[in-house]
């Protein structure tokens, strides 16, 4: 084989879980000195390829080849480094300390280990010089983004492949500007830097290369110059066509919502910490109202703030995406089914539980959202995880409240459970009552919600119907292109 | 004699929680050895010592779980023990009738329990550290009202109406039918009414739901800060109560009564299967765990070992009882 100048190559590279396909013969040729930004839809498998690059999964076929020599990083994690989403640092120790732990060698692994020149390089290099002395929760963000960075330069120092994961999805502008700067130098020293990351006009503003993962499959690769965000909107969305969803049957039944009466209305929502600015939500009845934005848009934190500004549970009921939030982790099936509902439906005058009366209502409730278990007196943790999230769902919904906040209320859900999902909280709506759920995927939102806040950088950039576009294609666009939100 | 074993059917309780079973089996095993080594161990009279001796424990160790099913812990119990039963006494010795000296008793421990849980679900402070504190602030309170002086009502100058005196001695040292001890009624109507709180009750259900699942319970609206008061106040009434009526039964009570008992109360609890990591734990176990340390406290006194090396085996005991469950938990989990 002759040899070739490029860095990293990976050759008919396939993967698969069960019967699902997530790589079918992928083929990439990088460059060193690049940075490289990686787009696709979710469930595209751009998550798999780069778990697969960074050696968390292996591969079933094909090959990586790194400096023409064959590599498996599964085996092999000193070529790649990841700088993950999530800081993992201890805000309790200095910057200096953070950049230390896990350095100590056997020499002098019962002292504190001592700065080496090294580190004070590297530092220098971040610019982070100033900061080693200060503990790391009294930093900026940018900064513990920086030292997140600086520990992986340091424990990784053979490593010629860097990802970045959503790197500045909690960070400012000229944060990120900071942060694309030292993700450059690391590329300019003969690496590979790796960007994923939603916001398509930093793509094109940074990277050298982009390339597309859809159904599989690397589609396309493009270079400087030969994108601009529109493009790579399109990238985006083109597949959406030939997803399976049950098109406009389901549109159908959907509410026509009247937009006289409103259910709740809030002008100018803000949070202390400027992450939602400004904001003007209302719902009406019979409504499902979308909340759609990247992280770190602010998306989150408006659904929590919502719930926070109506403290009245008979007129709102708010369920965290997490299940550990949203579910009585050690009680039975039954109980988490009722927990949330009034005193007097659980208990007699007396206070004794009306147990028989309750076990009605609940084998009531399991047929109605056909949640499968053979016995609600079994631990909620016996059911699978679509069921789980039915029976959190269920709960809130026998509170009848008007409004029904929710966040991302199919996450980590079957489709079958998916699907059940969507019917309850269709149905629940029908009574007069509202849903505001907040929604990542954008098939969720085509299939159940009737009309969509975008939400970017802390406002409201988007407010559109979903009746209103002839198929999911037009609408993921649309939502793409407003939520990727250009930064000033 | 295989007919017996194939007829013979394990309560459904047993099988049910395992951990109750195990405690059975352990009772049943230390009787046989007791009995073995001195068979005046098995007799009604040293029974019925042993559940009298057994009742304050088993009353404070009630209450205890209470603020550890929400996940939480109470260690000013053992101080409010006896702080209520001097208050009581010398306000009773000072002129005030017993029966206001024993509501006012009463009511110092709800107010030490509010205190406990104001500092705890109000302004959020860690339970251990809030009633460590007035762990030290009751005690140091009981020493100072006292002189540091215990108190004996009947050969107190001048001595107090025989009528109170009476009711005071009924309450503690009362014997039915010439053999039961009043303790024990005592302890069986209390342990019936929190069977039905915490079985039974809307209360145990949204105790056990706070204790095991803070965050959720947050989010789902739960009385929270309500039901840590109950807790709390509940814990330190019961403690009260046990200490009156450990007063009443011995006739005398002096400041510190009570600081030893905080151990064996927390190890009732503990071996009786509560998680301290809240939403865990029955009447029924603490109640078979206050029993198995009596039986074990009770038993190495009648073999003779001597008090310090029977507060080695119940620290032993109680260290066993957990590691036992959690490496029975690892197994089942496998």
């Amino acid at each position: 084989m002759s040899t070739s100048e490029y860095l990293l190559e990976i050759e008919n590279l396939s993967k698969s879980y069960g019967q699902t396909d997530a790589l079918i013969n992928v083929n990439v040729k990088l460059e060193s000195g690049k940075v490289i930004g990686i787009i696709g839809a979710n469930g595209a498998g751009k998550t798999t390829l780069v778990k697969i690059i960074s050696g968390e999964e292996d591969f079933d076929t094909g090959k990586l080849l790194l400096n023409n020599k064959e590599f498996r990083p599964s085996r092999d994690a000193s070529k790649v480094a990841i700088v993950h989403q999530e800081v993992r640092l201890f805000p309790n120790l200095t910057v200096a300390d953070n950049l230390l732990i896990g350095t100590a060698t056997s020499i002098n692994k019962y002292f504190k280990p001592k700065k080496t020149k090294v580190i004070d390089e590297i530092a220098d290099e971040l610019g982070l010089t100033q900061y080693l002395d200060i503990e790391l929760q009294d930093c900026s963000l940018v900064i513990a983004q920086l030292t997140e960075i600086a520990k992986t330069l340091i424990s990784k120092n053979d490593s010629q492949i860097f990802l970045f994961d959503e790197p500045n999805s909690a960070l400012s502008s000229e944060e990120s500007e900071e942060l694309f700067l030292s993700m450059k130098k690391i590329a300019n020293q003969g690496n590979i830097v790796v960007l994923i990351s939603h916001r398509l006009g930093e793509l094109v503003d940074i990277a050298d290369e982009v390339i597309v993962v859809r159904d599989g499959s690397v589609v396309t690769g493009y270079t400087k110059g030969e994108f601009d965000e529109e493009v790579l909107v399109n990238e985006l969305t083109i597949g959406y066509s030939n997803n399976n969803i049950s098109d406009k049957t389901i549109t159908n039944q959907k509410k026509e919502s009247n937009d006289h009466v409103k259910l709740f209305d809030i002008k100018n929502l803000q949070t202390a910490d400027r992450k939602l600015n400004g904001i003007d939500i209302s719902v009406s009845p019979n409504e499902i109202l979308g909340l759609f934005g990247v992280e770190g848009s602010g998306v989150r934190e408006l659904i929590q703030t919502i719930d926070r500004s109506i403290d009245d549970d008979k007129f709102s009921i708010y369920l965290p995406a997490e299940r550990t939030k949203s579910l009585f982790r050690l009680e039975t099936i039954n109980n988490n089914l009722i927990v949330r509902t009034d005193t007097h439906n659980l208990a007699k005058r007396n206070g004794l539980m009306r147990f028989t009366h309750i076990f009605d209502q609940v084998t009531r409730l399991v047929k109605e959202f056909s949640i499968r278990t053979k016995n609600p007196l079994l631990p909620i943790t016996s059911l699978s995880g679509g069921n789980q999230q039915k029976v959190a769902i269920a709960s809130a919904i026998v509170r009848h409240s008007k409004i029904l906040l929710l966040e991302e209320p199919t996450r980590g859900v079957d489709i079958a459970s998916k699907k059940d999902i969507y019917e309850m909280l269709r149905s629940y709506v029908k009574n007069g009552f509202a849903c505001i759920t907040m929604c990542t995927e954008i098939p969720e939102i085509y299939e159940l919600v009737d009309r969509c806040l975008i939400i970017s950088d802390g406002k409201v950039v988007g407010d559109v119907l979903i009746n209103d576009f002839n198929n999911i294609e037009e609408l993921a666009t649309k939502l793409t292109l407003l939520s990727s939100g250009k930064r000033k | 004699m295989k007919d017996i074993f194939r007829n013979f059917k394990i309560p459904s309780f047993l099988l049910k929680d395992s951990r109750i079973a195990g405690l059975v089996v352990a009772i049943l095993f230390s009787i046989i050895i007791f009995t073995f080594i001195n068979p005046n161990f098995l007799s009604l009279r040293n029974g019925l010592a042993l559940i009298r001796a057994m009742s304050s424990v088993g009353i404070m160790s009630l209450g205890l779980a209470l603020t550890i099913l929400i996940g939480d812990l109470d260690l000013s119990i053992g101080a409010v023990y006896g702080a209520t039963s001097m208050l009581m006494g010398i306000l009773w010795l000072n002129g005030t009738h017993f029966i206001y000296a024993l509501i006012f008793g009463l009511l110092f421990a709800v107010l030490v329990g509010a205190i406990n849980a104001t500092l705890t679900a109000v302004v959020g402070l860690p339970s251990f550290v809030v009633t460590l504190g007035t762990l030290n602030l009751v005690n140091g309170f009981t020493l100072l009202l006292s002189n540091a002086r215990g108190i004996n009502p009947r050969y107190h100058v001048p001595p107090p109406p025989i009528s109170e005196l009476e009711l005071f001695r009924f309450l503690g040292a009362t014997k039915f039918f010439g053999m039961i001890p009043i303790q024990i009624v005592w302890l069986t109507i209390i342990s019936i009414i929190f069977w039905l709180l915490i079985h039974k009750g809307i209360f145990g259900f949204r105790l056990l739901a706070i204790g095991g699942s803070p965050e959720a319970a947050e989010i789902a609206k739960l009385p929270i800060t309500k039901y840590k008061y109950y807790a709390f106040i509940l814990s330190a009434l019961l403690a009260g109560i046990a200490g009156i009526l450990d007063f009443s039964y011995l006739g005398a009570t002096d400041p510190s009564a009570g600081l030893a008992m905080l151990f064996p109360c927390f190890a009732a609890v503990i071996v009786g299967g509560a998680a301290l990591t809240g939403g865990k734990g029955t009447v029924m176990g603490t109640l078979i765990g206050a029993l198995l340390l009596a039986i074990l406290s009770n038993g190495l006194s009648v073999i003779g070992v001597g008090a310090f090396a029977k507060l080695m085996f119940v620290g032993a005991a109680t260290i066993g009882a957990v590691a036992l469950d959690k490496i029975t938990d690892r197994k089942k989990s496998l």
